[in-house]
């Protein structure tokens, strides 16, 4: 990788210098990333021109309903250089008359889905875009939730659009009464399977396509997850995912609940490592408020993160074997995970919807015993890793079925905004604990694992790495766990943060997640935004699955590691 | 007289025919259990010793569904189509010395020929499910029978020459001094693989693969139909594992013990051994499982039947030398495709990045 001084030495500020049609530039909240305000006819050009000076990821693509009363919204962009995670953000402000911008989808493929979730929840038109159709709500659901504007009687959907879902699709009734909403299920344009069918397929084998509706109802797509799939033979032609099955307005209840009350729903947004959310939402909290947390709770901190990165991975490791149809990885991973909840659950009080940091630290401290439990457990951990992985890692048949399958090239991972172990198996060497130090990171070394094919092998690989590292971390962490209190003092028990924004990320086991916090100085926060990794990781998926077989979806799909919980939120 | 007799010997057959299937669902759960670390079954009876009736019980409880748009009289004749033939191949399958049901002069024969008969129950309950899935487990199922009854029926050409005779129980008698498996370790290997194939047991479980198919062909099954194909697995299992017993591990013969004591130890612990590899690897991709028949075994057990014609013209100390000789060579081959495999497409991805 490109070294942070050289090329790339101009500041973010300097980044969105000079740019025709961004004006007022800004900081994000305090201390935040320097932000330009632009319209929507300069903003393709702007996005570009960042993109063009390193800035390439396109970290955050979301809206904020106008804040102090103004009517309209405002959009955000958020976007960041890998080498360093230096970022900038761009503002366009939207009047309720005009929700139109232009999409970027041109510029990054992984804008599409991104733009997609907006149009849902918000109801900005992006011009240009494919195939613009709800992404995590119901066809016929009438409205856009997020905006403040949305009735929340009832049911939150208006009697004719439960109507309409309990007449069914196709039925005239339902075309007429509701202007707007689509029949039953869409297709999204950019695949209509329809279409693909329609395609004769090989002529010389005289064969025709199949299309496979892969899920939701399937014991192995890791969730409610959906997959079109047209295949000509056992092979791949074409993919595309749809979800939202799992949609629990989490993004909305976090506007109605206390900041407090937050924690407990962010939990259930990633549920498989729950500490994380919650921790990038401490830290835009902490920032918003102005308050520190302790040492100790910044090493607390670090511990659940990375007992909690190697439970997920222990997760997914699991999966891996049961994809590939070995049985047995899956139990013995799954004793590890158990002997690690149990420690959770004796510092947290819950295995997995923990509830356990609050702005300035952790809820509660450590008990000596559980850290030195902690400590044995931890220093058997490669012992117990080399049982798990001698199943799978030198086996013929598993080699034959990962190596050279579910390629990502570098280029798919830039366009679609792929970060996380994807991104360090396909050569990235970017990892936010080691570029931005959150908690005690910035005293704790970390070491990222690397691989340079980007196949789902090589995804195995790093992730393995990883658990070993997170456990060497985890120890570090608790060997070096400094004295002092687990909180800060003087943190308000009603947290009422000044108004503003804070976006702060952290290295979740899928990747870069962040949490945007608006305040408007209520109790409540104004705006709530998880980024979430794998939604982002997931639709990759057309150019993952394209040309594999279908022996090959599900366990490329399981080296994505999707978790629907914080895909649909 | 005569027709009464065999009607009891039938019914004596199929009861103790039976009676081993349902061991065998119950060794799988209890073995697989402990290789994962768990218990198994442990309510039902005493260490869980009633739940294959409890399974039986419930499984007729059920009930029995079709799908609408399935082809009827296919789907219902599919699972007996699948189980005839599973408890078929007994009729030849010779128990000790003179306990068979009847000992034929083609008895190897008559077990593949009906063996070869399954893949049609399965395609045809995979065609009238009307289920994408079923559709694509039975065309799996089917071509996967069909390969790997090439290699596994190639490999015992080499027992039949040395024996002399296709009549089950001659081969057995045949190896009362040293043991085919001794003999031709090759051939074994290949049998072994392709039963594993043959039963659709992992590795090669992919007409069943339920990460990717669900449950593949007998997705749409239910109640007794269900458990017939269920039943016939197990039976398959049971019957590859005796026919390996009397092919390469001497049949009932063995000191002191009686002779059906002998065939049961080693019929179990080839049963064992297909347990052990289903708990220990992962499954093979659908091309990859005909490339391996096509490219690799099929090759192999033409070169090992070059190598029983050898040991025929000389004698088993050459035969026995060069077997192992190949049969090491085999595995080493094996494993170094295993490991090669797919690096060609990383090298070039690598190699594109770097130009990129």
């Amino acid at each position: 990788m490109t070294s942070v001084v050289g090329v790339h030495t101009i500041t973010p500020a300097e980044a969105l210098e000079g740019l025709s049609g961004v004006t007022d530039i800004e900081p994000l909240g305090p201390g935040g990333m320097p932000c330009g305000h632009t319209t929507p006819e300069a903003l393709v050009s702007a996005a570009r021109a960042i993109k063009e000076r390193g800035f390439s990821h396109l970290a955050l693509l979301t809206a904020i309903d106008g804040v102090e009363g103004s009517g309209g919204l405002e959009m955000i962009y958020a976007f960041k250089r890998r080498e360093d995670s230096a970022m900038v953000a761009l503002k366009v402000r939207l009047s309720d008359d005009a929700l139109r911008v232009p999409s970027i989808y041109t510029l990054w493929s992984g804008a599409g889905p991104l733009e997609r979730e907006v149009y849902d929840l918000f109801g900005v038109v992006f011009d240009g875009h494919p195939n613009l159709n709800r992404i995590v709500l119901r066809d016929d659901f009438v409205g856009h939730p997020l905006r403040k504007s949305f009735e929340m009687s009832g049911t939150g959907v208006s009697a004719e659009a439960v109507a309409v879902a309990v007449t069914g699709p196709g039925t005239a009734s339902h075309t007429a009464e509701t202007p707007g909403a689509v029949a039953g299920v869409t297709l999204p344009a950019e695949f209509d399977p329809f279409e693909a069918a329609a395609q004769p397929g090989d002529p010389a084998l005289h064969s025709e396509r199949l299309i496979l509706n892969m899920g939701p109802q399937h014991p192995s797509t890791h969730g409610v997850l959906h997959i079109y799939l047209a295949l000509e033979g056992e092979t791949v032609v074409a993919a595309q995912p749809t979800h939202g099955y799992l949609h629990r307005c989490i993004e909305k209840l976090c506007e109605k609940n206390a900041y407090k009350a937050c924690t407990p729903l962010l939990d259930r947004s990633d549920y498989v490592s729950g500490f994380h959310t919650e921790l990038a939402y401490m830290l835009a909290l902490e920032e918003l408020m102005g308050v520190e947390s302790t040492p100790k709770a910044d090493y607390l901190r670090v511990v659940f993160s990375e007992l909690v990165r190697i439970t997920s991975h222990h997760t997914w490791f699991a999966a891996v074997g049961f994809d590939t149809g070995a049985l047995t990885p899956f139990l013995y991973a799954f004793i590890d995970r158990e002997k690690i909840l149990d420690f959770f659950e004796t510092v947290t009080g819950a295995r997995m919807m923990f509830n356990y940091f609050r702005p300035g630290g952790v809820k509660d401290d450590i008990q000596p015993e559980a850290a030195a439990s902690m400590i044995k457990y931890l220093k058997t951990f490669d012992r117990s890793m080399d049982d798990c992985v001698s199943l799978l890692t030198d086996n013929e048949i598993f080699r034959v079925r990962m190596r050279g399958v579910g390629m990502l090239s570098r280029k798919d991972i830039a366009d679609y905004g792929v970060t996380g172990p994807l991104a360090r198996a396909s050569g990235f060497d970017h990892d936010v604990r080691r570029d931005a130090p959150y908690a005690a990171y910035d005293r704790i070394p970390v070491n990222v694992a690397l691989a340079q094919a980007g196949d789902t092998f090589d995804r195995y690989v790093v992730r393995i790495a990883e658990m070993r590292e997170s456990a060497r971390i985890a120890l570090a962490a608790l060997e070096g766990l400094p004295e002092g209190p687990h909180i800060a003092e003087g943190v308000p028990r009603s947290i009422r943060p000044p108004a503003g924004a804070a976006y702060r990320e952290v290295e979740s086991p899928r990747g870069e997640l962040g949490v945007l916090v608006v305040s408007d100085g209520s109790a409540s926060p104004w705006r709530l935004k998880v980024r979430s990794p794998a939604f982002s990781n997931l639709h990759v998926a057309p150019a993952l699955l394209k040309g594999c077989r279908v022996g090959d979806v599900i366990p490329a799909l399981g080296s994505v590691d999707v978790v629907m919980g914080e895909i649909d939120r | 007289m005569t027709a009464l007799k065999v009607f009891i010997g039938v019914v004596v057959l199929a009861v103790i025919v039976l009676v081993n299937t349902v061991v065998v669902m119950y060794c799988e759960r209890k073995w697989l259990g402990h290789m994962q670390s768990r218990l198994g079954p442990m309510r039902t009876g005493y260490h869980g010793l009633l739940q294959p009736i409890a399974d039986a019980i419930k499984l007729l409880g059920k009930e029995d569904l079709m799908p609408a748009s399935a082809d009827r009289i296919l789907f219902l004749i599919a699972p007996i189509l699948a189980f005839v033939p599973a408890i078929l191949v007994y009729a030849a399958m010779p128990w000790v010395d003179r306990f068979a049901g009847a000992s034929f002069d083609v008895g190897i024969f008559f077990v593949f020929a009906i063996a070869a008969l399954s893949p049609v129950g399965v395609l045809l309950a995979g065609w009238a499910s009307a289920n994408k899935y079923s559709v694509i487990g039975g065309f799996r199922a089917a071509a996967q029978q069909i390969s790997y009854e090439v290699p596994m029926i190639l490999s015992t050409v080499g027992v039949v020459m040395l024996a002399g005779s296709m009549r089950l129980s001659t081969i057995v008698s045949a190896q009362s001094h040293v043991w085919n498996i001794v003999t031709q370790p090759l051939a074994f290997i290949l049998f072994f693989i392709g039963i594993l194939a043959e039963v659709n047991r992992t590795p090669f479980d992919i007409p069943e693969a339920e990460s990717e198919l669900v449950a593949g062909f007998n997705v749409e099954y239910s109640s007794m139909r269900f458990a017939l194909f269920f039943v016939a697995e197990y039976m398959n299992v049971f019957t590859v594992s005796l026919l390996a017993t009397l092919l390469f591990l001497g049949g009932w013969g063995g000191p002191v013990l009686p002779d059906i004591v002998w065939l049961l130890i080693k019929t179990y612990a080839m049963v064992f051994t297909i347990i052990w590899v289903r708990a220990t690897f992962p499954r093979f991709r659908t091309d990859q499982l005909m490339v391996f028949s096509w490219k690799v075994l099929i090759p192999a057990a033409l070169v090992n039947l070059m190598l029983a014609a050898l040991g025929v013209v000389t004698n088993l100390f050459v035969l026995t030398a060069v077997e192992f000789a190949a049969a090491a060579l085999f595995v080493w081959l094996v494993a170094k495709l295993g490991r090669t495999a797919g690096d060609k497409v990383r090298a070039a991805a690598e190699a594109g990045e770097v130009a990129a």
